[in-house]
């Protein structure tokens, strides 16, 4: 089983009708598409071995698709990374995954990345519309089952490695193609980084299989512009967090969409203010909410539209052919309806974290993902997430784990304690909060502790709100508590987002 | 009509009440937006809604592309432009 040979054979069925909309706004054909591919895929052939891992980093999500589907083609290992999540977030990922290539146009290079290349003597292969690609003819011999490293934010701030097959890849874009119907009538306008596995699988790949013309909307977020251009693209379909749906329901001006008919919003809980919001704002739009994690390729349950409201803010029921299981701190199953860890098991699993045993082992226990989910199910069978086991926080789609932020920031002298904390927010899904008890007794001003966050944390994990304490509260064990701080001293008011 | 002046004290106003966390931060013509203010995408367009709301005006779709926007004095000049169309 190999993904790019499953691609091939669609491209070729769908070899006139449009694939791709390029960073000028050109439409490609699956045809042409295929043929820009299969010389990508030469260049890299000839430049990396078997089991190679490939970089991808680009300005446009045109060609970080170009790239992902030439390294799929070549038989080597895709490895997703994103300016969005910062140079060190890159950087961790190089040293981790060391690529023999670079593919990317970013043009200066971050020090720090070059730096790596040059240490390491990574290769840097550029991949743009004009370098005139060419199809060689040689057919690729399937010699590595390991399709994609995934890199996702973990605990310690070191992304892990999800090591995922052409195997795990395919079994779920089987059961995706099961709920979610895609043909080559639909445009699929897809607004987020390749870097997630949900955009990847979910839109990208998912897309592609069935034929569906793909456009890339690579602005930053402004609601209105995004109405605009779905509204003038005319795209049928769209994947995108909670939240950003919502920033386009609240917009001032109504804009028609009559060509919109799915959307499918995850990566957050579905708050059910918002989720009754999207439905007033879209009449006529069959929304689907779904649940998934890198680690699982990454689908693992899908809320079909007929129930989006029945059942508001479930995540649904598992795909096909996986399997769950809420669990207690026991490790035995909970009754229906009892709040546990949500297990996984199923082929879309990863085979396991990228040179990492140890964690690997704490992931995958007896064969079932534990997903750090807390959740229950209801009496039909419907799973409701309720929030993370180890307090990570999801704050516009990107997971950020209070204990990398803490750490960090208590490397700083100022700070003899710092807790954080995510709290609903209707921008953001969750906003970060966070407590700092200051090392002296100088006074500390807000505006100094956020000079010091800016300073060492990268710009996606700067708290939305800061509080200065005596003392972080804690329970009878003298356990941290990661909540609120109840009476924060009057004088040093907390700064609110 | 509101001059520029008028419109920077505003813009300067509403940044510090939507974004709280630039306290202490120097808010003049030429501050860098994301660099300097830490505004992401999502804070910019709660900031823009308010601008609107404040001076009763709507900015144009062509207007808002994100990459038009690095420092204040690129929000005070579309305000005071939109402004301008508006009592035309």
């Amino acid at each position: 089983m190999n993904i790019w040979t499953q691609l091939e054979l669609r491209f070729r069925v769908n070899a006139d009708r449009p694939a791709l909309t390029d960073n000028n706004g050109t439409s490609i054909s699956y045809g042409e598409l295929l043929v820009k591919v299969k010389g990508i895929a030469a260049r890299i052939r000839a430049q990396s071995a078997v089991g190679s891992r490939i970089c991808i980093l680009h300005t446009h999500s045109y060609f970080d698709a170009l790239a992902v589907l030439g390294t799929l083609a070549a038989d080597r290992i895709v490895v997703p990374m994103s300016l969005n999540y910062g140079e060190t977030n890159c950087c961790q990922i190089m040293m981790r995954a060391e690529p023999c290539l670079l593919l990317s146009d970013v043009d200066p290079l971050p020090d720090s990345i070059a730096t790596i290349i040059k240490d390491k003597q990574i290769g840097i292969m550029q991949i743009t519309a004009e370098s005139g690609e060419t199809w060689n003819g040689d057919a690729v011999a399937v010699e590595s089952d390991l399709a994609m490293l995934m890199f996702t934010s973990g605990t310690t701030g070191v992304p892990k490695g999800a090591m995922l097959t052409h195997g795990n890849i395919l079994a779920n874009l089987g059961d995706i193609a099961a709920y979610f119907t895609m043909t080559p009538e639909d445009h699929f306008l897809i607004a987020r980084p390749l870097y997630h596995g949900a955009v990847m699988t979910g839109e990208f790949l998912h897309g592609l299989m069935h034929g569906a013309r793909i456009t890339f909307y690579n602005e930053a977020f402004s609601p209105r512009r995004l109405l605009a251009f779905l509204a003038e693209k005319a795209c049928t379909t769209m994947c995108a967090t909670p939240t950003l749906f919502y920033h386009l329901a609240m917009n001032k001006r109504k804009v028609e969409l009559p060509a919109l008919q799915k959307v499918v919003v995850s990566g957050e809980c579905l708050n059910p203010q918002v989720a009754e919001q999207i439905l007033t704002s879209f009449p006529g739009v069959r929304f689907f909410n779904v649940y998934g994690l890198t680690e699982a390729s990454p689908r693992v349950c899908h809320l079909d539209p007929e129930y989006f409201l029945a059942k508001i803010g479930s995540v649904g029921v598992p795909l096909k052919s996986v399997r769950i299981r809420v669990v207690g701190e026991d490790g035995i199953e909970t009754a229906r309806g009892e709040i546990g860890e949500l297990l996984v098991q199923g082929p879309n699993v990863m085979r396991g974290y990228w040179k990492d045993e140890k964690l690997t082992a704490q992931k995958i226990v007896d064969g079932w993902l534990h997903t750090g989910d807390m959740c229950r199910q209801d009496d039909e069978g419907f799973l409701f997430i309720i929030g993370r086991k180890d307090h990570m926080i999801i704050r516009a789609g990107v997971n950020i784990y209070p204990q990398d932020i803490e750490n960090t920031l208590l490397k700083d002298e100022a700070f003899k304690e710092v807790m954080v904390w995510g709290e609903t927010d209707a921008n953001y899904g969750q906003r970060i909060c966070a407590a700092f008890v200051p090392a002296s007794e100088a006074a500390m001003s807000s505006a100094d502790i956020i000079g010091i966050c800016r300073k060492r944390l990268d710009a996606y994990k700067w708290p939305d709100e800061v509080l200065v304490v005596a003392s972080l509260p804690r329970n009878a064990s003298g356990k941290v508590m990661r909540a609120r701080p109840q009476v924060p001293p009057p004088a040093l008011a907390p700064v609110t987002v | 009509m509101a001059d520029s002046m008028e419109i920077m004290g505003a813009v300067a106003s509403i940044i510090r009440e939507k974004a709280p966390t630039t306290v202490g931060l120097e808010i003049a013509m030429d501050t860098l937006l994301k660099e300097a203010l830490g505004l992401d995408s999502l804070r910019l367009v709660q900031i823009m809604v308010a601008i609107e709301d404040q001076f009763g005006i709507e900015f144009e779709v062509e207007d808002l592309d994100p990459r038009a926007f690095e420092r204040i004095s690129d929000l005070v000049v579309l305000t005071e432009k939109t402004i301008g169309t508006v009592d035309a």
